[in-house]
């Protein structure tokens, strides 16, 4: 299930599978995947179980199923770290691109990506460096504000902590909407996030299980927090 | 038979003479066995471990024990090579142990080198020692598993003939307990002429204690448990507030006991107050300082958090009795020895008998000296457990230590520990690790599992590509790959804290550590209270805290991770005992006396419980729905109770719990109305069904969750924190609730899960003691009660702020009804 917000005269999709559907110009906004990231673990001798790089790519097969986008953009650290790089997960990815090869894809560089490089040129992704303008709206890793468009953008893997009465707490991944910039969650799941605080006029869009709820602030300290 | 004459001379010298244990322990030193003294804290246990040895040398050497007036400088290489090693729980003790063993070795003018290789330990020092051990080395579980990470460690201990481990009791029953004991098996295998000698307080387990630190199995040998000085006379009193509030304040503070507190160190000569945790220390030292400003440079505090330079100051000026008084943690519990001190006071409940007569005996070292501790109770129902600690003290009710079950965690450090060490062969040292105690029961696969865990190879290696660790030479098990190699030198040990960040003045000094996650609240220009000084936050920079010295204003305390103790079983025990007397009305002693009034009133308000009732309260407030629940069984315990008895009641209707749980019992909020009759007709408190149960309400609880933090760390998921880490050790950070995430989705039957499961089972909530308590709950007659406000029992427990939760909702129906926290903008 997903919810519908405006911005900047857009109406953009927020996907339960932590991805914004702009409709109008049938995109597929994805932030922060961190492909490779438990390859790299395993590379430097961490075991972390195989699994998550298809869990993802399934994710998104969904996703382009139920939207049939003419374009994916990916937010930024589409790779996660140069020991992340191997053949496998480059096998999965390619398999998987080649699958979508109508679908225009694009990798908005983040500082990950510097570091661990872009995916081979089989692969068959553009990669740019951003903000990039599109419409009125500009695409971005780094959530930093842009003089003349609205910015959307990754990079902080935000979450929320929710409370409620009687000491109930709950901590979900969220899409936070500012004046200037809409940062998504990480769509990675070895990713974690990190906790923000929404300032006022702020719009919290939590991820919570299969449906994505607005939430507002507390107005005053919340029993027992 | 090997002349003990130089021994017996020695101490008359000193103008003493040898005890007959001392004796006893020499004679089956120089007999070839290994073995277990127990005896009191300051009664010679050092020296009945540590002639044996020096009269072995002696007699091998034809040395005559007779030194001259000078004691010439002993040349390093002329010394003669490691004979001893000598393991400290405490990094604290190593200085002051290498003090009390250089004595005899001065005074005989033995060719020996002492030194201590710890965490402290200087890099020259370091350098020197790694070409060259001294003949006596005081070490810590962790420098000793690093020592077993050489290449060359067969040869290191080539020539030991001693293993002395001080104070074995606080080490059993944790993982630096179980780490000790796979380092003790390699040492009986690489230096088979070496015996181990464990020093111990008396606790209720001392067989268990013995088997765990020399080994079962075919090749052990059970050496003799030689019982030493019984502790001295032990009073134990209660400072007895003037008025007792008619609700406790549970956890804070209570430093309304300030005057009196000051009133009992002002008539003594010299004091150590004990609190149980780091902030505590803090707190009292600042409430007594207020109170007794004309006290500044007499007192002083002490906590594992400190600077070691400080902490050094402080342990000398408390030996040469320079000091009014020391605020002190469990840091001070051990080994040094301040004669001077002659009141103990324990601020809090002391959770157990066994650590209040530890506490007790750091006072009346001097002859004719009673041990006397004082309790200092923070809230009124304190005073009940002071009785009842009394009453264990008296009844001899000592605790026994929990064992730790084969540990996988600590196995797979292990395993790249002896990898690095020189290799191993796995039959060979399966037939090790299996001597000890800890591991006697690990199953094959178990250990195939752990083999595979640290990649060597194996079949289910399908699941982890581009991963390798150990490499096979010639049937051998290797670890050859520098980074990895170094890492894991840098992640050995069992410990696990957050990350520390030094605090440190813009001028240059040093004044401790503090967590991390206490640094990320500050925000330039805070004051908060550390090392006794009010400090302001500068910066962060450089991983280190930047401060000046702020005005004395009020502040913010640092908080550390770390558990609170829970009350021990017999503790629980006595506690329900003297429950059951003020239910019939009897109050025996000044303490029962005095809570007379609070407990009249809870009997008044709701009911107080006998030994064969179970209370639970119900109360509806602004907040919710409360139900507290009293088994009074310890909160360990009760944490397991909470989580079942939630889930429970959660599969009857769907509703979210919010639990917390003390020593007393728990409560249980919700922002609906609990099913409790309905729970308790079908069977609330039941033994049934607990195999399916309970791992459900583990889970749904996320106890095995938060209990993999640790166990991330020890085997090596999760990195320490390190200052200046490359970008590496950067990509390689992950939280250990993401690993658990990740296993429990990709890789469900890691055992390192199970081992999580099993952890929050065995040690978190004491299994044996959850079926014991639940065998006693099902029979026990439910007492229901709706009182009207909040009880003096379940006061405690309202103002606890952890809580875990269980829900059975939605998760979407309970987001309708929730907002985002602003904590911080909060304050």
């Amino acid at each position: 299930m997903s919810a519908s917000v405006i911005i900047a005269g857009e109406t953009l999709e927020l996907c339960a599978e932590r991805a914004v559907w702009w409709p109008r110009r049938r995109i597929l906004l994805v932030a922060d995947p961190h492909f490779g990231k438990a390859a790299a673990f395993r590379a430097l001798g961490v075991r972390v179980p195989r699994g998550t790089t298809g869990d993802a790519l399934a994710r998104l097969d969904v996703l382009v199923a139920r939207l049939a986008p003419a374009r994916i953009e990916f937010l930024g650290d589409f790779l996660h770290a140069r020991e992340g790089r191997n053949p496998g997960t480059f096998a999965a990815i390619a398999a998987w691109r080649a699958r979508h090869a109508g679908i225009e894809m694009r990798i908005v560089r983040g500082n990950h990506d510097r570091r661990a490089g872009d995916p081979p040129a089989e692969v068959g992704m553009a990669c740019v460096d951003g903000p990039v303008r599109e419409g009125s709206l500009a695409l971005a890793h780094h959530p930093a504000p842009c003089d003349d468009a609205y910015v959307l953008a990754g990079h902080v893997h935000p979450c929320v902590v929710l409370v409620g009465r009687a000491r109930q707490r709950e901590r979900l991944p969220c899409f936070l909407f500012g004046a200037e910039v809409g940062v998504l969650p990480a769509f990675g799941d070895f990713t974690g996030c990190a906790e923000v605080e929404p300032n006022e006029g702020d719009e919290v869009w939590v991820v919570a299980a299969d449906q994505v709820m607005r939430v507002g602030r507390a107005s005053t300290r919340a029993p027992g927090a | 038979m090997t002349d003990l004459s130089p021994a017996i001379r020695w101490f008359e010298q000193n103008g003493w003479t040898p005890l007959e244990f001392q004796r006893a322990v020499w004679g089956a030193y120089l007999g070839g066995e290994s073995g277990l003294v127990h005896a009191a804290t300051g009664t010679g246990k050092t020296l009945a471990a540590w002639w044996g040895p020096l009269l072995e040398w002696m007699a091998e050497t034809g040395h005559a024990g007779t030194a001259s007036e000078a004691r010439p400088r002993v040349k390093r290489a002329a010394a003669p090579p490691l004979r001893v090693l000598w393991i400290t729980p405490l990094r604290a003790l190593a200085a002051d142990t290498i003090e009390s063993l250089a004595a005899p070795v001065h005074d005989l003018g033995l060719p020996w080198t002492l030194e201590t290789r710890t965490g402290d330990t200087k890099p020259g020092m370091r350098a020197r020692q790694s070409k060259r051990l001294p003949t006596a080395l005081v070490t810590t579980p962790e420098s000793l598993t690093l020592l077993l990470t050489r290449p060359e460690a067969r040869e290191l201990f080539g020539e030991l003939r001693a293993v002395v481990v001080d104070e074995w009791h606080e080490l059993m029953g944790t993982k630096r307990g179980v780490q000790t004991e796979l380092a003790l098996a390699r040492i009986r295998t690489l230096a088979p002429r070496a015996r181990t000698w464990g020093l111990s307080a008396t606790i209720g387990n001392l067989d268990a204690a013995r088997d765990a630190l020399l080994g079962v199995g075919p090749t052990a040998k059970r050496g003799p448990i030689v019982r030493g000085v019984e502790r001295k006379s032990v009073v134990v009193d209660a400072l007895i507030p003037p008025v007792i509030e008619r609700f406790p304040w549970a956890g804070h503070l209570g430093t309304t006991m300030v005057p009196q507190v000051v009133a009992a160190i002002a008539e003594a000569e010299s004091t150590i107050v004990f609190t149980n945790t780091r902030s505590q220390t803090e707190i009292w030292y600042q409430a007594i300082l207020a109170e007794r400003p004309d006290w500044a440079g007499t007192i002083a505090l002490h906590h594992g958090s400190l600077d070691r330079k400080t902490r050094d100051w402080v342990e000398n000026a408390m030996r040469d009795g320079s000091l009014r008084c020391v605020v002190a943690t469990s840091s001070l519990d051990l080994g040094v020895d301040f004669t001077p001190v002659d009141r103990v006071l324990q601020i809090g409940s002391p959770k157990g008998v066994a650590r209040l007569l530890q506490r007790a005996g750091r006072s009346g070292h001097r002859p004719g000296g009673v041990s006397r501790v004082t309790c200092v109770p923070t809230n009124a129902l304190e005073l009940l457990e002071v009785a009842a600690v009394r009453d264990g003290m008296e009844s001899g009710a000592i605790e026994a230590r929990l064992q730790v079950e084969r540990p996988l965690d600590v196995l797979a450090q292990h395993l790249v520990t002896v990898a690095l060490g020189g290799g191993f062969v796995a039959s060979e040292l399966l037939a090790e690790v299996r001597s000890t105690r800890a591991y006697a029961a690990l199953t094959d696969e178990e250990w195939e599992w752990a083999l595979e865990f640290v990649g060597s190879g194996g079949e289910s290696l399908r699941s982890y590509p581009e991963y390798a660790r150990l490499e096979r030479e010639n049937g051998r098990y290797v670890l050859t790959d520098r980074e990895q190699a170094r890492r894991h030198r840098m992640s050995i040990g069992t410990i696990v804290s957050d990350a520390q960040i030094v605090v440190q003045y813009l001028r240059g000094g040093v004044l401790g550590s503090v967590e991390e996650s206490f640094v990320a609240r500050l925000t330039p220009g805070m004051r908060f209270f550390f090392a006794g000084t009010p400090l302001e936050f500068v910066r962060v920079r450089d991983m280190r805290v930047w401060v000046r010295r702020a005005p004395n204003t009020k502040g913010a305390i640092p908080r550390w991770m770390g558990s609170r103790l829970p009350l021990s079983d017999e503790l629980a025990h006595l506690l329900r005992r003297r429950l059951q007397e003020a239910a019939e009305g009897v109050y025996r002693g000044p303490e029962l006396e005095a809570l007379r009034p609070l407990l009249e009133l809870q009997r008044k308000w709701s009911a107080i419980p006998r030994a064969d009732e179970l209370l639970i309260e119900r109360v509806h407030s602004r907040d919710g729905w409360h139900l507290f629940v009293f088994p009074l069984e310890g909160r360990l315990v009760h944490e397991g109770l909470a989580a079942l008895v939630a889930y429970r009641m959660s599969r009857l209707v769907p509703i979210s719990f919010a639990m917390s749980s003390n020593d007393w019992g728990i409560e249980l909020l919700s922002p609906d109305e609990p099913p409790l009759e309905a729970a308790l007709e079908a069977g609330l408190l039941s033994p049934d069904r607990l195999i399916d149960d309970l791992p459900a309400s583990l889970n749904a609880a996320e106890m095995a969750k938060r209990q993999f933090r640790e166990i991330a760390r020890v085997a090596g998921l999760v990195f320490p924190g390190l200052p200046r880490s490359g970008k590496t050790a950067r990509q390689l950070q992950a939280s250990s609730g993401l690993f658990f995430d990740v296993f429990q989705r990709y890789d469900p039957d890691n055992l390192l899960l199970a081992q999580a499961h099993r952890e929050v089972l065995e040690r978190q909530l004491e299994r044996s003691r959850l079926g014991a308590a639940l065998q006693r709950l099902s029979v026990a007659r439910v007492v229901v009660t709706a009182p009207k406000r909040v009880t003096p029992m379940a006061f405690p427990l309202l103002v606890d702020r952890t809580r875990n939760k269980v829900s059975s909702e939605k998760l979407a129906d309970r987001i309708k009804r929730m907002q985002v926290a602003l904590e911080r903008a909060a304050g």
